[in-house]
C-alpha cells in the first residue's frame, strides 16, 4: 500500500468519524430533561402527618366523630399574612423580586410583565404552609426584554439551594429534589398547582423547542424543592 | 323555648326526609353535613346517637363539616344547661343521611319570625381558576332584600328561605343588605372575603322586628381548579427543541470529506 493510499484511507475514516461522532456526541452530552421525576410525584401524593392523635376505636354502631365548629361572624379568622417578596437561586446567581399573580383572561397562569421578576401564584399555598405546592413562575425569556429570571432554570440540579424571603423578613430555605420537562399538552398542572401533599415549592418556566409561528415554547420545565428549615 | 323546640323537631324531620328520599348509598361515599345556628339568643346542646356532639352550640356558629357514613342517626337537642343528655329532650329526631351529598342544615327564623330548619344543598362544583362562589341565603325574619357589593346590587328580591348563587372573581367585597328596591340598609356593610376556589355562604339571620339581624358565614374550600397553562416565554433564546445547526453541518462536512477520501482512494493506483 502506498503512503498516498494510506493518507486517503485516513481521510475517509476521519470523515466517517465526524459524520457519525458529532451527532452521537451531541446527543450524549446534552443535559437530561428530567431528573428524579418520581420524587416530585411521591411528594404530591404524600399525606402530611396529622397533628392530632389517631382516633381510638369505638364500639358504637355508628361512631360520631367530634364536630369542629367555626365562628360564623364576618371576617372571623382573617388577618394579614406574609407573602414571598424575593426568590434566590444561588447556584444560578439569580435574585429576583417576587410579585403575587393570579390567572389571565384565558385562565392561564399570569407571569409578571417584567421578565426579571418572578410571580407567586397567590391562590395556592404560601411558603411555610404545612401542605401543598407553592408555585413560583418566571419567564425563560421574552421577545421584547430578552432573557428572563428563569432563563437557566433547566440547569438546576438536585441538591441546589432555593431561598425565599418573605415580606415580613422571614426566610424559607429549600433544596432541589427534581427537575421535569413535558410537552405543554402533557404538563401535570393539577400536580404542579396541588394544594395538598407534602409542603414543597415548584418553580415553573418554559423550555424545549421554540415555535416561531406562534412565538411559544413547546415544553414546560418544573423544578421541585423541599423545605430544609425556616428561620 | 317549647315552641322553638317543636318547630325544630318538625323541621329536622322534614329536612332529613328531603335527603332521605333518593340516591343509591355507597359506603365509601360519605355525606358532608354542616349545621348553622341562625336563631338569636338560643344556645343548645346537640346529641347524636346519645353522644354529645355540639356542646353549648351558640347562635352565629357553624358546626361541621361532619363526614357521616350514609345511614340512620338519632339527633337529640337539649337546652345548653343540660350537658348530661338525660331527661326529656327538647328535640328528638331520626335523621336519614344519604350518601355523597354536601348539605347544610340551617336553624333559623321564618319570614314571620317562627323558628325552623331549612336544608340547603351546597353547590360544590369546581370553580374556574381565580374564581370564588358567593351564596347568599335569606334566613331572617325580614321581607325581601337586595344584596349590594360595593354599592352595586348583585342580588335582587331575595326572600326567605331562598338562596342565590354567584361565581365571581376572588376578592374582598364591601357588602350590605338593603330592603328590596330601596337603599334602606338592613344589615352591614361588612367586608366579605371571597377566597379563590372557595364557596362563601352568607346567611342573613335574626329578626328585623327584634333588631337582631346579622350575618353568619360558612365557607367550603377545595373547589379550585388549576390554571390552564404556564405561558412563560416568547423570545426563543432558550430554544433547545431542534438539533442545533452545527450538528448537521458537521455531519455534511464529514460525509464530504469521507466521500472525497473514498473517491481519491478508488482512483489512486495501488
Amino acid at each position: 500500500m502506498t503512503r498516498r493510499r494510506t493518507t486517503w484511507v485516513v481521510v475517509t475514516a476521519l470523515g466517517v468519524l465526524v459524520a457519525i461522532g458529532v451527532p452521537v456526541g451531541w446527543s450524549l452530552t446534552r443535559p437530561a430533561e428530567t431528573v428524579d421525576a418520581q420524587v416530585a410525584e411521591t411528594l404530591a401524593s404524600m399525606t402530611p402527618a396529622p397533628s392530632t392523635a389517631a382516633p381510638t376505636a369505638s364500639a358504637v354502631a355508628a361512631p360520631v366523630p367530634p364536630v369542629p365548629t367555626q365562628d360564623g361572624r364576618v371576617g372571623a379568622g382573617g388577618g394579614p399574612v406574609a407573602v414571598p417578596a424575593r426568590l434566590e437561586l444561588p447556584s444560578l446567581d439569580v435574585s429576583s423580586a417576587v410579585e403575587p399573580v393570579g390567572v389571565d383572561g384565558e385562565g392561564d397562569l399570569e407571569i409578571p410583565e417584567n421578565v426579571a421578576e418572578v410571580g407567586w401564584y397567590r391562590f395556592g399555598p404560601r411558603p411555610g404552609d404545612a401542605v401543598g405546592s407553592t408555585v413560583l413562575s418566571g419567564h425563560v425569556d421574552s421577545a421584547e426584554q430578552g432573557k428572563g429570571a428563569f432563563f437557566r432554570l433547566r440547569d438546576l440540579k438536585p441538591g441546589d439551594p432555593v431561598v425565599i424571603r418573605g415580606s415580613d423578613g422571614r426566610t424559607w430555605r429549600y433544596r432541589v429534589v427534581s427537575r421535569e420537562e413535558w410537552p405543554k399538552s402533557e404538563v401535570p398542572l393539577d400536580r404542579i398547582f396541588s394544594r395538598s401533599g407534602a409542603a414543597r415549592i415548584t418553580l415553573v418556566t418554559c423550555g424545549g423547542g421554540f415555535r416561531e409561528d406562534i412565538r411559544s415554547y413547546q415544553d414546560n420545565i418544573a423544578v421541585t424543592a423541599v423545605p430544609v428549615g425556616t428561620r | 323555648m317549647k315552641r322553638i323546640a317543636a318547630a325544630v323537631v318538625l323541621a329536622v324531620a322534614t329536612g332529613f326526609a328531603v335527603f332521605g328520599g333518593g340516591g343509591v348509598a355507597s359506603a365509601a361515599d360519605d355525606a358532608s353535613v354542616t349545621v348553622v345556628h341562625g336563631i338569636p339568643k338560643t344556645p343548645v346542646n346537640v346529641f347524636v346517637n346519645g353522644k354529645i356532639t355540639l356542646k353549648n352550640f351558640q347562635p352565629g356558629t357553624v358546626a361541621g363539616p361532619l363526614s357521616l357514613p350514609a345511614g340512620s342517626y338519632k339527633v337529640t337537642v337539649f337546652a345548653a344547661a343540660n350537658t348530661a343528655g338525660t331527661g326529656t329532650p327538647v328535640i328528638s329526631a331520626t335523621a336519614q343521611v344519604p350518601a355523597g351529598a354536601n348539605v347544610t342544615l340551617a336553624a333559623h327564623l321564618t319570614a314571620d319570625g317562627k323558628p325552623t330548619i331549612t336544608p340547603f344543598v351546597n353547590d360544590v362544583s369546581k370553580l374556574a381558576p381565580g374564581q370564588a362562589r358567593l351564596i347568599v341565603r335569606h334566613t331572617a325574619a325580614a321581607p325581601a332584600v337586595d344584596v349590594r357589593a360595593g354599592g352595586t346590587p348583585v342580588i335582587s328580591g331575595l326572600t326567605n328561605p331562598n338562596q342565590k348563587v354567584l361565581n365571581l372573581p376572588a376578592a374582598t367585597v364591601k357588602a350590605d343588605v338593603v330592603l328590596a328596591g330601596t337603599s334602606t340598609v338592613a344589615i352591614g356593610p361588612a367586608d366579605v372575603t371571597l377566597k379563590e376556589g372557595t364557596a362563601t355562604i352568607v346567611y342573613a339571620i335574626g329578626s328585623a322586628e327584634d333588631k337582631t339581624l346579622g350575618l353568619v358565614v360558612q365557607t367550603i374550600s377545595g373547589l379550585h381548579s388549576s390554571p390552564g397553562g404556564v405561558p412563560a416565554g416568547t423570545g426563543g433564546l432558550a430554544d433547545d427543541g431542534g438539533i442545533p445547526g452545527w450538528v448537521p453541518i458537521s455531519v455534511g462536512l464529514g460525509l464530504v470529506i469521507a466521500a472525497a477520501g473514498a473517491v481519491r482512494l478508488a482512483t489512486t493506483r495501488r
